[in-house]
């Protein structure tokens, strides 16, 4: 079956044209709703092609080189600027996931009546900058949807967030706008060496000097691995997620936090293939870091949602001592296991924020200690908590465990019996996780906790599918994990 | 092949009840068995087994079962238990609530276990393991509203992943060096020399974890706060031998070092010892049982160990045998024990010894058929625990005849022998004779329960002899490399060694001893509690060593302080330098603000003006203001531009 038309723009253009629609249509909060998730279907759907495409030999997408549906017209001549969108092994995978959030965040916020219009619109309209990130074959282009990624997620925290939303809203704009000057002064010196913004003639050319390399490679590590994030600069996130909305945080965590790592694969990995060795060790000291000092941050917390902020700095640590290991050994397990990695967080990290979310929404406190022996009286809650957090700490036959695994496998064969530091946090993410669960959902009942209620339709409904996907990527992994493979194989 | 039907028919049996899980169990017996007689008989497959490969799982990683005497012996006897158990469970769980996820649980544990023994790879082993670990945890947690069982749960799930992170190394290493996961691929490839220890203890962390040996090991007592049908099944009978398994499996890389053979064998006899002497002291009829687990799976990893020095000697592997003997032995009279005791808690509703007694009058089958089970457990000829163990203790006493430490091993293994007798004999009489201790009307267990335990005594008793029945001995079905003997030659051995006499003496003592202490109460039980000599002894014991103690110490003081420095860190010192840098822009701008209003207007021109300007708006941002913020941005983005321009020009791009 070959599919001849514009995917790529389609997948743009519908929930840009949405969002617009959504915003004007003068209808109710369910209308909204329902309009509002139709809309976000059709680019799933079509994302999902997309992906199909990719990873299965039989939907043929027209294929340029390395990439498929490859779309791209002049857009500023003067300054050799196109429109050029097309996607990878990598970014369809990202592009799916981040199309699959954005429907279910949308589900799930169904009863989010505050503005709603506005929230629908704005939902629809960051699904459009990410899928752009990502699918941009053009500097220029990535820098303005990454820029403009940043404004939705402003007003979300701004206007539909917790108590401190000013501060957090305010931290997280300066924050990853610092980082993002980093990328533009990458992104000019890649122009004024290789004198184009086209992503495919800069991967192709390696147009720059060996020794500008280094430095680059640095200020851009900074500059994606802030929206990673990575420590130290993590900080902003804690405080983001703690004050988003849950629809928010799905977003945040489950697609944004890929853009940084997408942006150091596309960049520094594709872009910048002289670096010293020092500057991956670099990445894998810091990802390393990240992820044992980030778990044991994890322990220490009582606030769910500040607990899972923290692990998701934990998590993307594997991302980068993922990326590390490639970089320094040429372990081609490790950095497949790093995609897959940001593919399994995506969705395990919804399901998470999901959770933290919808208790403190159905209980009205979301700290571990004010909580406790809820599972009878919120049985669908605990369970999806109990299936969410399992993923998450890596149990084998669920999706985290194969992206975990992949990367420790590249680890020990490029540094050996460094291993065992990385490892440490495996066995303290356990912990954080079955302490939290042991206080939060089991023993005996809390009686201070006045109202409760168990999750709801629209609640279940996405946790069911990504509980669903936990376990069909958990145990049939080559669904996706051979097509990353071989695209890594393919880097060199 | 039909096997994986039943792995997947286990799986799916989610929101059924009993019949589901029974019925799915029974099915993957019937093939076990098919399996088990095919191999036994035929004979055809050996020390090597045969491979089904499924299918791929990741670029290259295959899925498949490898079927050998090892597999199949393992995988009867999980499916077989697994009945039973589930069979017992009809009447022990028949009043609890949520029995669809207590029988969804043990369905999918048994499918975890069947996968563990038939997995042809490390890998499939790792994955099937954890699920088993899972279920474990689940079914510790099973009533979790008990502070104590959530507690439990959370620990048992906890320490076994410290062994589990160890297996997953081991694995990831044996990857890198052989390019497979595949056991039998494995055994073909050579370890370079520097690896030839590390990994087989790798592989060993992860069954010291699993089967609760030392240091390891203080999960499991705490496990017993599950129901019991779950400490019978999962933590006496199936899964904590999972370990023993694995080590079996990777005999193969054990025998290769002679560091890592007095590791396991050491570990092995050591837990034996250690564990048997807080079996001594226990009240709680359970944990008695759950320490007299660890004990026998030390003596297993004392065979393997010792079995694995005398192949490295050159001799042949006859630990390997006698330690699988002895775990399908323990498993059958084991889960008799902890079924009895279940039935004796169905009756009279508590865990604690103290309050029972009496009870042999009006539960009869309950305390004959654990009667049969002391007995086998304390090495009694012809019980069946009697030919395992003492076949244990002989190897170890031969590897102890070129190295001293196995030496001081089987002194110590011998001394267990004593103990063993000691602490069942114990249980028994404080349980069924003597005076009626406990309150209300006590009744014999239904029938569901009691003729799971009739089968099961039937094999406590049987199951050495019956090994000799079917033509060549134990050793010829299960062997490392080599079968052995025959039947005859054997029981000659077997009766002319003086070996054999003094550990049965030792058996017969510890019987004798608690007899006079427990009922003749001819000592009294307190001298041991009071003197001044053992005080301090039976306070060492009763307190576990002061080891869960310690790690609780570390887990709460050390681990969680940590965590609250790194937290306290994350807020005071990162956040606050950011909030500081912030802070530290307001007040620039401020100042700015300031200088630009209060300050000398004919020096600032123009250009500083734009400056000030964009100062003054990132105070406003500071408060909200994104539009003055944007502003600011664009100044920026421009000043960057420009830098990267002139850096990138002074480069000589």
């Amino acid at each position: 079956m070959a599919l001849d038309f514009h995917i790529i723009s389609l997948i743009l253009l519908i929930p840009a044209i949405g969002s617009v629609i959504v915003y004007l249509l003068p209808l109710k909060n369910t209308g909204t709703k329902i309009v509002t998730t139709a809309i976000s279907l059709i680019p799933l759907i079509l994302s999902f092609i997309l992906l199909l495409g990719v990873i299965s030999p039989y939907v043929e997408l027209g294929q340029t080189g390395d990439f498929y549906a490859l779309e791209s017209a002049d857009w500023i001549p003067q300054f050799d600027i196109h429109y050029t969108v097309g996607v990878d092994a990598l970014s369809a995978i990202l592009v799916f996931l981040a199309t699959l959030l954005v429907t279910l965040a949308i589900v799930f916020s169904w009863n989010e009546r505050h503005r709603h219009r506005e929230f629908n619109a704005l939902l629809l309209f960051m699904e459009v900058t990410i899928v752009g990130v990502f699918v941009s074959l053009d500097n220029f282009l990535f820098f303005l949807f990454w820029e403009a990624g940043l404004v939705p997620m402003y007003f979300m925290i701004a206007v539909w967030g917790g108590p401190n939303k000013r501060y957090a809203a305010i931290k997280f704009f300066l924050y990853t706008q610092a980082a993002s000057l980093l990328v533009l002064a990458g992104i000019f010196a890649f122009y004024f060496y290789g004198g184009t913004f086209s992503m495919i003639t800069l991967m192709e050319t390696n147009p720059m000097a060996a020794s500008a390399q280094n430095l680059l490679f640095v200020a851009l590590l900074f500059g994606f691995g802030t929206k990673l994030p990575m420590v130290p600069v993590h900080t902003w996130l804690p405080d983001a997620h703690v004050e988003a909305p849950t629809a928010g945080s799905v977003l945040l965590a489950g697609v944004m936090l890929k853009l940084g790592g997408y942006g150091l694969i596309r960049f520094n990995v594709q872009m910048l293939p002289d670096v010293a060795d020092w500057a991956f060790i670099l990445v894998g000291v810091i990802g390393v870091f990240s992820m044992v000092y980030g778990a044991f941050v994890c322990l220490a917390q009582d606030d769910l949602k500040r607990m899972i902020a923290f692990s998701s700095i934990s998590h993307m640590g594997i991302v980068m001592l993922g990326i590390s290991a490639w970089g320094i050994g040429g372990s081609e397990w490790a950095l497949a296991g790093a995609i897959f990695q940001m593919f399994a967080h995506g969705l395990i990290s919804a399901a998470l924020f999901m959770i933290a979310g919808s208790i403190g929404h159905n209980v009205g406190t979301r700290n571990i200690s004010e909580l406790g022996g809820i599972a009878p009286k919120a049985p669908r809650t605990s369970g999806f908590m109990m299936v969410a957090f399992l993923a998450s700490l890596g149990l084998p036959g669920l999706v985290g465990f194969v992206a975990e695994f992949t990367v420790f496998i590249g680890t020990y064969e490029v540094f050996g019996w460094w291993i065992f530091i990385p490892i440490i946090s495996v066995v303290v993410t356990a912990a954080y996780y079955l302490f939290a669960m042991q206080r939060a959902i089991f023993g005996p009942f809390n009686e201070k906790i006045k109202k409760l209620h168990d999750m709801k339709w629209f609640e279940v409904a996405p946790l069911s599918v990504l509980s669903i996907l936990f376990a069909v990527f958990g145990i049939l992994p080559f669904l996706l994990m051979n097509s990353i493979y071989n695209w890594v194989v393919a880097l060199g | 092949m039909g096997f994986l039907l039943s792995i997947l028919l286990g799986k799916k049996v989610w929101e059924g009840g009993a019949p589901f899980t029974i019925g799915s169990i029974a099915f993957s017996l019937a093939v076990s068995l098919y399996l088990l007689v095919d191999v036994f008989t035929t004979g055809g497959l050996g020390a090597v087994g045969e491979e089904v490969i499924a299918f791929e799982w990741i670029g290259g990683i295959e899925i498949g079962l490898l079927i050998d005497n090892l597999s199949v012996l393992l995988l009867a006897l999980v499916s077989f238990l697994c009945l039973l158990i589930a069979i017992y469970s009809v009447g022990y769980m028949h009043k609890e609530e949520g029995k669809p996820r207590y029988y969804a649980e043990i369905a999918l544990f048994t499918a975890g276990m069947l996968g563990t023994v038939s997995a042809h790879n490390f890998l499939q082993m790792l994955i099937f393991w954890e699920i088993m670990g899972l279920c474990s945890y689940l079914l510790i947690g099973f009533w979790y509203t008990k502070p104590e069982a959530a507690s439990a749960a959370k620990k048992a799930f906890l320490v076994t992943r410290i062994g589990d992170v160890l297996f997953l190394i081991g694995v990831i290493v044996l990857f890198i060096v052989t390019g497979t996961f595949n056991i039998l691929d494995i055994q073909g490839a050579t370890l370079p020399a520097h690896l030839i220890t590390i990994v087989p203890l790798l592989l060993f962390g992860g069954a010291v974890g699993k089967s609760a040996q030392f240091p390891l090991h203080v999960w499991l007592p705490d496990a017993m706060e599950g129901p019991t049908t779950v400490s019978a099944l999962i933590h006496a009978a199936t899964m904590v031998k999972a370990g023993v398994f694995l080590t079996a499996r990777s005999f193969f890389l054990i025998k290769e070092s002679p560091e890592a053979i007095l590791v396991v064998g050491v570990i092995g006899g050591f837990t034996a010892f250690y564990a048997a002497t807080m079996a001594l002291v226990a009240n709680d009829i359970k944990r008695v049982l759950a320490y007299s687990t660890i004990s026998q799976i030390g003596y297993m990893m004392l065979g393997l160990g010792a079995g694995a020095y005398l192949v490295h000697q050159g001799h042949e592997a006859l630990g390997y045998t006698f330690a699988i003997f002895h775990l399908m032995n323990h498993a059958f009279f084991k889960a008799l024990l902890f079924l009895g005791s279940g039935s004796v808690i169905h009756a009279v509703g508590t865990n604690d010894m103290r309050l029972m007694g009496g009870l042999r009058k009006k539960m009869r089958i309950t305390s004959m058929t654990m009667l049969i089970g002391a007995i086998s457990i304390a090495g009694i000829p012809p019980f069946s625990g009697f030919w395992s163990k003492d076949g244990i203790l002989e190897v170890a006493f031969e590897a102890g005849g070129t190295n001293t430490i196995f030496l001081l091993i089987w002194v110590l293994g011998i001394m267990t022998v004593f103990m063993t007798a000691f602490y069942m004999f114990r249980m028994w009489f404080m349980t069924f004779a003597g005076e009626k201790r406990s309150p209300g009307e006590v009744h014999e267990s239904p029938k569901s329960m009691t003729i799971p335990l009739m089968i099961l005594a039937f094999f406590a008793l049987f199951s050495g002899v019956l090994t000799f029945a079917t033509g060549g001995g134990f050793g010829q079905f299960i062997f490392f490399e080599a079968g052995h003997g025959s039947v005859l030659a054997e029981l000659v051995h077997v009766f002319s060694n003086p070996l054999t006499y003094l550990s049965i003496g030792m058996a017969f003592s510890g019987i004798l001893f608690a007899y006079v202490v427990y009922y003749r109460q001819a000592v009294s039980s307190d001298v041991f509690t009071s003197s001044r000599a053992t005080k301090g002894i039976h306070k060492l014991l009763v307190n576990r060593y002061y080891m869960d103690y310690a790690y609780n110490m570390f887990g709460l003081k050390i681990a969680w302080g940590f965590a609250k420095v790194c937290d306290w860190f994350d807020r005071k010192a990162i956040d606050g330098f950011v909030n500081g840098v912030s802070k530290g822009g307001i007040l620039f701008s401020k100042a700015n603000d300031w200088f630009d209003r209060k300050g000398v207007d004919g020096l600032v021109d123009g250009v500083s003006n734009n400056i000030v300007g964009a100062g003054r708006r990132l105070r406003k941002s500071q408060t909200g203001n994104i539009q003055g913020y944007l502003a600011a941005v664009v100044l920026g983005i421009c000043f960057i531009i420009a830098l990267t321009w002139i850096l990138v020009t002074i480069n000589g791009g």
